[in-house]
């Protein structure tokens, strides 16, 4: 397995610097527009551009593979195609981390030069912010993954954005079929609604309630989401025809 | 004496293509050409051979073990040159070996430089700039510098040209001289196999029409030609893919013996080509 990592750093390496100068200088860019145009981070824009270029750029190995229609090529090595699964999860996480945290030192070098705190910035750099973005980012893959290695590169990210759009779009429909039905239905939506909502408020209370249980809690779920995604990976890549 | 590989009833269903029941083995030490038109299932068979794409019934025993429960052992031992190698075009050949070199533990260096030199290939140019010739060669070098008992390889000499074809051949049949390697070797040429090939297995439409040695075929197959009076329902059983015209009718035979007792001296027999013997059998296979 090893080797199938140490294989896309060499493969990718002149990618790699590519992404390394190209996510500090994005960065920078968006900061620095949201400092001259609103005063200040919009958390939601930069979240959104943060995951944006974590997972485009954790991508790259299985862009440059699929490009090079390189899955042929390790499918006849003797290696089994588990550990071409587990190298590529690893790689791309990585990739992930590694990308994060040049957003993160991008920031910070912003702090420094701006000379100007945001509460914006404080909560992206505290803690809690750093993990809840990696915990998001490494959860995003591990949705997107086992799409890309049941209908590879080009059809399995459609999937993957296709599954997340329905899962955006559910929620305005699930409240709209809510508030429709209520009333035609005998059954009270409205007990139905104001639990849900206290299961949300409950799961956002953990971090205070469990203090840094919350953060080992959070560990052990992504860890059981990753676990997951990489079984069904592993599945899917087993029976898939190269 | 062995089998090397050993196919069992194999079938795989596309949408469009099905390979039906295709049975074959390769004996420990030979050449056998896979042969058959494009689209036949040459590929096809490789590729579940090598586990790239999955059975859906019938075996494969490669090595005498089964190719998927044992599928990395089987691999280590296998050289696989594809149609058309799938290599990074923005790394050199170099680069390639290096990343291809850690997966077998059999790995000769010094056998790779020697290829390497033989076939007059660059190491440090990018593989972009390799002509078809040039990354064909390299494939090769790659499959037998870890001692593969067994090289399979997909239609290696398809899209060279002519001289560049019979050199590669040439390399290949020089290297596989004083080696008691198996080479599966699929080819819609059949022109090369005639040089290197031990046994022949021609595939059309998804089904194996035959698979012997090239002296059993060669001793039974051969194209007829006579006057069209002396085809009859009788006759026409041991004729394959008969072209009648106004002077007469040319068409292939598998039982020569049968069909000199049965035409006697008032037809001409020559001999049948690889090329001969596919075209006849698909035309057989066409207008039957």
């Amino acid at each position: 397995m090893l080797d199938l990592i140490k294989k896309d750093f060499i493969v990718c390496w002149i990618f790699l610097l590519g992404i390394a100068i190209l996510i500090p200088f994005i960065t920078t860019i968006a900061i620095v527009a949201m400092i001259e145009d609103f005063g200040g981070l919009i958390i939601g824009i930069f979240t959104f551009i943060t995951i944006a270029l974590c997972i485009a750029s954790s991508f790259i190995f299985i862009g440059v593979d699929t490009a090079s229609n390189a899955d042929m090529i390790y499918a006849s090595l003797p290696v089994k195609r588990s550990a071409i699964v587990y190298a590529r999860y690893f790689s791309s996480m990585l990739q992930v981390i590694v990308s994060f945290t040049l957003i993160i030192l991008t920031c910070l070098s912003s702090v420094y030069v701006f000379n100007k705190s945001d509460p914006a910035f404080e909560l992206l750099l505290s803690l809690r912010g750093i993990t809840s973005m990696i915990t998001f980012l490494l959860l995003i893959l591990s949705f997107i993954l086992p799409f890309v290695f049941k209908f590879a590169f080009g059809k399995g990210i459609t999937a993957a954005l296709i599954t997340q759009i329905c899962f955006v779009i559910s929620v305005p429909v699930f409240k709209f079929l809510m508030k429709a039905l209520n009333g035609i239905w005998e059954f009270d939506f409205a007990f139905f609604t104001k639990l849900l909502n206290d299961i949300l408020k409950w799961i956002i209370s953990l971090p205070r309630v469990l203090g840094i249980y919350a953060y080992l809690l959070i560990f052990i779920i992504v860890s059981m989401m990753i676990f997951i995604s990489i079984i069904l990976s592993v599945r899917f890549y087993n029976r898939r025809d190269l | 004496m062995e089998n090397v590989i050993e196919i069992q009833n194999l079938r795989k269903n596309y949408d469009d293509f099905t390979l039906k029941d295709v049975s074959f083995s390769l004996p420990e030490g030979y050449v056998m050409g896979l042969i058959g038109p494009n689209g036949a299932g040459k590929t096809t068979i490789i590729k579940l051979i090598m586990n790239l794409i999955m059975k859906n019934g019938g075996g494969i025993k490669i090595f005498g073990k089964n190719h998927t429960e044992h599928e990395v052992e089987i691999k280590s031992r296998i050289g696989f040159v594809y149609d058309t190698p799938n290599y990074y075009e923005h790394l050199n050949l170099k680069q390639i070996k290096n990343i291809i070199a850690p997966f077998y533990s059999n790995w000769d260096e010094p056998v790779f430089v020697s290829l390497v030199d033989k076939f007059d290939l660059p190491l440090k140019k990018i593989i972009r700039k390799f002509s078809r010739g040039m990354v064909m060669k390299a494939a090769i070098a790659i499959a037998l510098s870890h001692h593969a008992d067994l090289i399979i390889m997909d239609e290696p000499t398809s899209g060279l040209d002519p001289v560049f074809r019979r050199e590669l051949l040439d390399l290949l049949y020089e290297l596989l001289q004083n080696e008691k390697k198996s080479i599966l070797f699929s080819t819609h040429i059949t022109s090369d196999l005639e040089r290197i090939a031990d046994y022949i297995t021609l595939i059309l439409d998804g089904k194996i029409i035959f698979s012997r040695s090239k002296d059993e075929i060669f001793e039974n197959y051969a194209i007829v030609k006579g006057g069209n009076e002396l085809l009859n329902e009788e006759t026409k059983k041991y004729l394959k893919g008969i072209r009648t015209g106004e002077f007469g009718f040319e068409s292939l035979t598998d039982n020569l013996s049968e069909v000199k007792k049965k035409f006697g001296p008032d037809i001409v027999i020559d001999r049948a080509s690889l090329e001969d013997i596919m075209y006849y059998s698909n035309l057989r296979n066409n207008h039957a």
